[in-house]
């Protein structure tokens, strides 16, 4: 795994000392490796690994139960508990008040906002750290350079290559270029090359904020950084809804760009 | 099995002693039934319970009645664990056992033994509806259309319905209707509507809503805000249908251009429902309960807004 130098020491030094705790919660942004540092994890520690793809209660219950019964140890490994149920994440503080002694539990999650206090309060919490420009280019390898620009990490990256780079580009700027002079009847239209809903195709919301952040710090732009940033903040809240987000991101940049008025 | 093959049976007149039919077509499944009874000239018993079944068929008694035992919606047959060994056994000789289950489980023990004598009654589609229906009374296509839909695709209720607009077909006629309106069977179901005889479900409740909120309506939104809830509609359902409307809204409201669906994106339907509503409410009020709404959908998922509350702040705040 490239990156997370200083973390990755961290932890190995806590699995060597036989310190590496029953609970643990990696905290980062979408991308930034937390399963594959969690799986890693999981080889160090050289116990059975099961990965819960799915967050839901009746999948959770079946773990908790079967964790207290164990006959060898074993790492469960939950990645993305931002879209797990209020009562999936309460039936996990059974497991954090009284930890089976056979098992290890590694959560990933992107927003700590998306968890219990409690849950936060009580767990291991490690912090993914962000990659420098030399690790992003050796994860990049061979690819094109040009993601490089707006990805900050291995998983934007994986997901900037798979879509045609200069069409991405080009439609952000685009975005920039038109969104304060269309009519406002028109405005709204900028979404449909968006992802907006659950099962429709297009690019990421929130690559394309990056993106558009990146390119409006270029034209020193900056209420339109600090707009973008508001709205990034709520694209990690589980179950919002993206396209009102993105309806009235798309309202208040033209308010900024038309008025002068970032007001939100 | 399909209903095709049971129309078969009857047809060569091979009408098997066993059936399941599943579903809630009663006026469907009825039919079937006194054509699969008329086949082996047998009388037609409804039963509560399968374990009375069982007792008649046993107790042969002088008088052997051979019938065909219709059994609806009995638990006892879920509970059955000894049908297979009885039917084994022949216990019901020529009789004909027609087992009625209203709601359709493949999880059940009765599913996995008897898969093969399920027959399902689903909803007939709105083509062979109408064509039922306009055999039975004289309705224009539209009112036919609005009959099915108003029965929500259900035969044996659009029959009652019909039954109520032939009765009142002869009323009028027996009393010389005192305007001398020309009283055709299109005249007396919208009448029969009006005075609310025949009763339209509220299905349309959130869409009546919606209309109402951007009309400015504000009687005529809470009655219908209460016919949503009746009807158990969500709050989240209404919110995001509320909240495309004064998006739609507002787009057709600062559209210039004489192309409207090309300049919005919108679909004529949307683009006609959002200038019927043209007018009650200015650009920043538009944007503003956008917000709003967007706001409280985004508080009720982080538990910050009580989502029974969520329609009525929002209403609230706009009027």
């Amino acid at each position: 795994m490239n990156g997370q130098v200083q973390l990755k020491n961290q932890l190995n030094q806590m699995i060597q000392n036989d310190k590496f705790p029953r609970f643990v919660l990696l905290i980062g942004e979408k991308g930034s490796g937390k399963k594959t540092l969690a799986k890693e994890l999981a080889s160090e520690l050289s116990k059975d690994v099961i990965i819960a793809d799915d967050v839901r209660m009746s999948t959770l219950k079946v773990l908790i139960d079967q964790s207290y019964s164990l006959m060898s140890e074993v790492v469960y490994i939950i990645p993305d508990i931002d879209d797990m149920s209020l009562s999936a994440k309460n039936s996990l503080l059974k497991v954090l008040e009284e930890p089976p002694n056979k098992a290890y539990w590694i959560l990933t999650i992107c927003d700590s906002e998306n968890t219990l206090p409690t849950i936060m309060s009580r767990a291991s919490r490690f912090y993914m750290q962000p990659y420098s420009l030399q690790e992003l280019k050796d994860y990049l390898g061979n690819r094109d350079e040009k993601v490089l620009q707006v990805a900050t990490n291995p998983g934007e990256i994986d997901s900037l290559c798979m879509l045609n780079f200069d069409d991405f580009d080009s439609y952000v700027d685009l975005v920039i270029d038109n969104i304060a002079i269309v009519s406002g009847a028109n405005a709204f239209k900028i979404g449909d090359r968006l992802s907006l809903k659950k099962d429709s195709v297009g690019y990421d919301l929130g690559l394309f904020w990056k993106a558009f952040q990146l390119k409006c710090m270029l034209k020193k732009e900056y209420d339109a950084i600090l707009i973008t940033s508001r709205y990034l903040a709520e694209l990690g809240i589980r179950g919002i809804n993206k396209v009102s987000l993105f309806d009235m991101w798309v309202l208040d940049i033209r308010k900024a760009w038309m008025y002068g008025d970032i007001s939100s | 099995m399909e209903i095709s093959v049971l129309k078969q049976q009857i047809r060569n007149k091979e009408v098997k002693g066993f059936y399941i039919f599943v579903g809630e077509e009663w006026a469907v499944q009825k039919m079937y039934i006194e054509r699969m009874a008329q086949c082996r000239n047998l009388p037609i018993t409804h039963i509560s319970s399968i374990k009375d079944v069982y007792s008649k068929l046993v107790n042969k008694g002088f008088i052997n009645k051979v019938g065909c035992y219709v059994v609806r919606d009995d638990e006892a047959i879920l509970k059955e664990d000894r049908l297979q060994q009885r039917l084994d056994s022949n216990l019901l000789g020529d009789n004909i056992l027609i087992l009625i289950l209203t709601q359709f489980d493949r999880r059940i023990k009765l599913y996995k033994l008897f898969e093969d004598k399920y027959i399902h009654f689903d909803k007939m589609p709105l083509e062979t509806l109408k064509k039922y229906v306009k055999q039975q009374i004289n309705l224009s296509d539209s009112s036919a259309e609005k009959l099915i839909r108003i029965c929500e695709q259900d035969y044996g209720r659009i029959l009652l319905e019909i039954d109520k607009i032939h009765s009142f077909g002869n009323y009028f006629t027996s009393q010389n209707y005192k305007d001398n309106i020309n009283v055709d069977e299109d005249h007396i179901f919208r009448y029969l509507i009006e005075t609310g005889t025949i009763y339209v479900p509220p299905t349309d409740a959130i869409f009546e809503l919606v209309d109402a909120i951007l009309k400015r309506n504000v009687k005529l939104t809470y009655e219908l805000l209460q016919d949503c809830y009746d009807i158990g509609e969500a709050n989240l359902v209404i919110l995001s249908n509320l909240y495309m409307a004064f998006k739609q809204l507002l787009q057709v409201q600062n559209c210039d251009n004489q192309d409207i669906m090309e300049t919005t994106g919108l679909t004529y339907p949307q683009v006609m429902a959002a200038k019927e509503r043209l007018g009650h409410y200015r650009n920043h009020e538009l944007i503003g309960a956008m917000d709003m709404i967007r706001k409280v959908e985004k508080g009720i998922k982080t538990g910050e807004v009580e989502d029974s509350l969520s329609v009525e702040y929002i209403l609230a705040n706009i009027f």
